[in-house]
């Protein structure tokens, strides 16, 4: 599994955290648990996520 | 929008089959049918029952008014639906009727007459426990039926329908005035006093056989009213839900006048299938019921589901994609507000050929379009649907790609070839080989080389297209107005529709036309010309691609339909909507018959061979293009390398110039396997979204790093899209081990802890 990596944010050299990221399609907005670096905020989303679940909400979005 | 939805009350989904509509009882024949051809005889015998309310009488007595309706007449005898009655009777074992426990309504009827009308009209609303009192002059029940069948049937019909209700029956009670009905307290009659019975003033009034006397409302119908048993049996039943209207409405309504079938029969249903003959005592076996009811082709109308490929591939009629687009397009700003077929919308092929068979002359794709104009405008449209075909549209329009000319020491030309912007994609030679042989024929052809603007049509914005659309026309100005030579049909099509001012004629007519010449190819097997569907009825058109096919040696053998078969796939640009329709639509269409295929429209061609469906373009067969070795598909890449490499080599070749204006170089050395060359394809990916997305994080660098793999990962938001994109540093260059996209969007990944981290994350 990709997560059980250790992921470093290259730019503050820290590991990445699950932290709330908030994500927006089609005029709504939810947030979601993604690995995200504590010191500078920026977030890492793995493919799996990305062609699993995130992929099922846009398609749910879609038609909503 | 609203005179598409009006269109839709022409629709015949659910009209009645011819059958159906020509009973006196409306049988609901699709639905007996699918119970006998399960051998579901109690389930059949309740579907009938509760049409004709006395099911062995009617099996008994109906003459099958239906069989002169029946479509299958006409080729070998009409469905025995009288014997499969027949035999439902026969074979039913739970005949007798529901007990239901309802409130007794407090209203009395009177029914003056005990045959099989009064008699139905009293099952009826005695059943709904209504206070019925039968008033017979006889001293028996039954009226005519005791000349028609033997008593033992009807009376144990009657005797079976009736156990559960109550209701007053007075024999022996002539009623010979209105009075000595109202003045017992009843709300209404009905008069079924039989052939030349006292109608008490009822027949022939002005709202049918019925009127208001003393009070009391007064209906007639059955033999008085001169119909023959079986409709004097509906006669009684449709009274009942007249009464029951003017018991809750005060309105006296005469049931509806009777309406031809609007259904129009689709000739390819219908099979030769020989009538079964029954072999047990009259009626028929299980196996038999299940030949005969299979006999019956079931009449709807569902040109749709054979014609528009959403409605078959959603298993939605037209009629529920009329009310979710309805809703999508409704302009809301509430979030709750529903617009469920965005994604519907977006699919749609755009091929009209529903709207050309439509027997209800419903335009379901211009209204599609429609819908996409209004989503846009809205802002509801989703702007990842058609980015890729925009930016596509944008690079064919770009200096890199685009070309207007005169043809060389021309100043102005009297044809402009205009390929369109696929044709030279797929392969630079489809479009220099037929130019040259254009400018050998006539050297006063000039060449406009970019996109016709259909995508952005197709992407709902109109003001965008106006845009685009008034572009081509400066540019067609410029070349002095030539007719334009079209080669691509939907290019065609669309300039046709939105630009009339311009004259266009196919390249496949000129090259019928102007040329005799072409050599002969050596192709044993024999082809099929796919017409795509923007040259659907377009004959002249047609008739060339078949003439230069046969003229260079190619057996053709046309389609079973000819060319109404609708789309390839590709129309509409809804592959990205909805990739699993585009790929149902495109294998519908390659298995139209076995042989290989002749297409004309280069994206018909692209599709069929991305399904690996034998195709050649009919360019291929004129100038040896892709005769042998067809290399496959480009990818989204290399087409916009063939489009740049297309224009280098015509300024080149045609006007030994050279091109100046080139895309710049991605900066970085890109070394990208064919696994991950596949799936940026397949994902629409374009190295040079790859660079730029490098390019972001190496700047920024925003990215992260897993130090097992040695790699990093970075992202970008491009327009509506965020790629994603992990590589390797291999000395000078960069490995890409990965990519993959979503269409939401990361929000305020800049503010962090509070307050604003990067300001350059765009």
């Amino acid at each position: 599994m990709e997560e059980k990596q250790t992921l470093i944010c290259d730019k503050c050299n820290v590991g990445m955290e699950d932290k709330e990221v908030q994500f927006k399609y089609l005029n709504r907005s939810f947030r979601h648990k993604v690995k995200r670096c504590p010191k500078c905020g920026q977030v890492y989303i793995p493919e799996d996520l990305a062609e699993g679940r995130m992929k099922e909400v846009e398609g749910i979005l879609e038609e909503k | 929008m609203e005179k598409y939805i009006k269109q839709f009350e022409n629709c015949l989904q659910g009209e009645k089959p011819f059958c159906t509509n020509i009973c006196p009882f409306h049988v609901d024949i699709l639905d007996f049918q699918a119970k006998m051809s399960r051998n579901n005889y109690n389930s059949a015998y309740k579907t009938f029952r509760n049409a004709v309310a006395f099911p062995d009488i009617v099996s008994a007595l109906c003459p099958e008014y239906c069989a002169a309706a029946c479509p299958r007449g006409k080729m070998d005898k009409s469905v025995q639906i009288n014997l499969l009655e027949k035999t439902c009777v026969a074979k039913a074992t739970k005949k007798d009727p529901t007990d239901y426990n309802l409130p007794i309504k407090n209203k009395k009827v009177a029914i003056i007459g005990a045959g099989i009308s009064g008699l139905a009209c009293a099952l009826r609303l005695s059943s709904k426990k209504y206070e019925v009192t039968i008033f017979e002059k006889t001293d028996r029940i039954g009226g005519q039926l005791w000349d028609l069948l033997p008593s033992e049937v009807f009376l144990e019909d009657i005797r079976r329908q009736f156990q559960f209700e109550n209701y007053t029956l007075n024999l022996n009670a002539e009623i010979k005035s209105i009075e000595e009905i109202s003045n017992q307290g009843f709300d209404a009659v009905y008069v079924a006093t039989g052939k030349n019975g006292h109608d008490f003033g009822a027949l022939n009034q002005e709202k049918g056989h019925c009127v208001i006397k003393n009070n009391i409302a007064i209906f007639a119908g059955g033999s008085l009213a001169g119909k023959d048993p079986m409709y004097a049996l509906a006669d009684g039943l449709n009274m009942s839900w007249s009464l029951e209207v003017y018991f809750k409405t005060g309105k006296l309504e005469y049931p509806e006048k009777w309406e031809p079938c609007k259904i129009v029969e689709d000739p390819d249903k219908l099979k030769k299938t020989e009538p079964v003959i029954p072999t047990d005592n009259g009626i028929f076996t299980d196996e038999e019921v299940v030949k005969e009811a299979n006999r019956c082709i079931r009449c709807q109308c569902d040109f749709c589901k054979k014609y528009f490929d959403l409605s078959a591939f959603t298993n939605k009629w037209p009629l529920k994609m009329r009310d979710e687009i309805f809703a999508t397009v409704t302009a809301s700003e509430s979030m709750l507000h529903k617009s469920p077929a965005k994604k519907l919308i977006n699919s749609c092929t755009q091929s009209t050929l529903f709207d050309d068979v439509c027997p209800g002359g419903i335009k379901l794709s211009e209204m599609i379009q429609e819908a996409r104009y209004m989503l846009h405008k809205q802002g509801k449209m989703p702007g990842a649907y058609h980015q890729f075909w925009l930016n596509d549209m944008n690079f064919s329009n770009s200096k890199f790609a685009a070309l207007r000319k005169n043809a060389p020491g021309q100043e102005e030309s009297e044809y402009a070839f205009f390929p369109g912007c696929n044709l030279g994609a797929a392969d630079p030679r489809y479009v220099s080989e037929p130019y040259k042989w254009l400018l050998s024929k006539n050297p006063k052809t000039g060449i406009l080389l970019r996109c016709c603007s259909i995508p952005v049509q197709w992407a709902g914005d109109k003001e965008l297209h106006k845009n685009e659309l008034d572009n081509l026309v400066k540019e067609w100005e410029i070349l002095g107005k030539p007719t334009l030579i079209m080669a691509c049909p939907y290019c065609q099509k669309h300039l046709t529709e939105f630009l009339p001012e311009i004259k266009t004629i196919s390249l496949y007519e000129i090259l019928d036309k102007w040329g005799s010449d072409w050599d002969s190819v050596k192709l044993d097997q024999v082809y099929s010309v796919f017409d795509p569907c923007s040259a659907r009825d377009v004959k002249p058109v047609q008739t060339a691609v078949r003439n230069l096919a046969e003229n260079v040696g190619v057996s053709l053998e046309e389609f079973p339909k000819g060319d109404k078969h609708g789309c390839c796939g590709f129309g509409g640009h809804g592959s990205i909507a909805n990739p699993e329709f585009a790929e149902y639509v495109a294998k519908q269409r390659s298995e139209l018959n076995e042989n290989p295929y002749i297409a004309y429209c280069i994206n018909c061609r692209d599709v069929f061979l991305g399904e690996e469906k034998p195709v050649l373009h009919i360019l291929d067969l004129l100038f040896d293009i892709n005769m042998e070795n067809n290399s496959g598909l480009p990818t989204v890449t290399e087409r916009r390398v063939n489009r740049v490499d297309l224009k280098e080599t015509l300024l080149k070749e045609i006007w030994g110039e050279k091109m100046t204006d080139k895309p710049e170089e991605c900066k970085f050395d890109l070394i990208i396997g064919p696994e991950i060359k596949e799936k940026m394809n397949e994902l629409k990916i374009l190295e040079e979204d790859i660079c730029e997305v490098l390019e972001f994080a190496e700047k920024s660098k925003r990215r992260t790093y897993k130090p097992e793999k040695g790699t990093y990962t970075c992202y970008r938001e491009i327009g509506y899209i965020t790629y994603w994109l992990e590589y390797r540093i291999k000395g000078e260059a960069y490995e890409i081990v990965n990519v993959y996209t979503h269409r939401m969007k990361i929000e305020l990944e800049g503010i962090w802890n509070g307050r604003k981290t990067d300001a350059d994350l765009r």
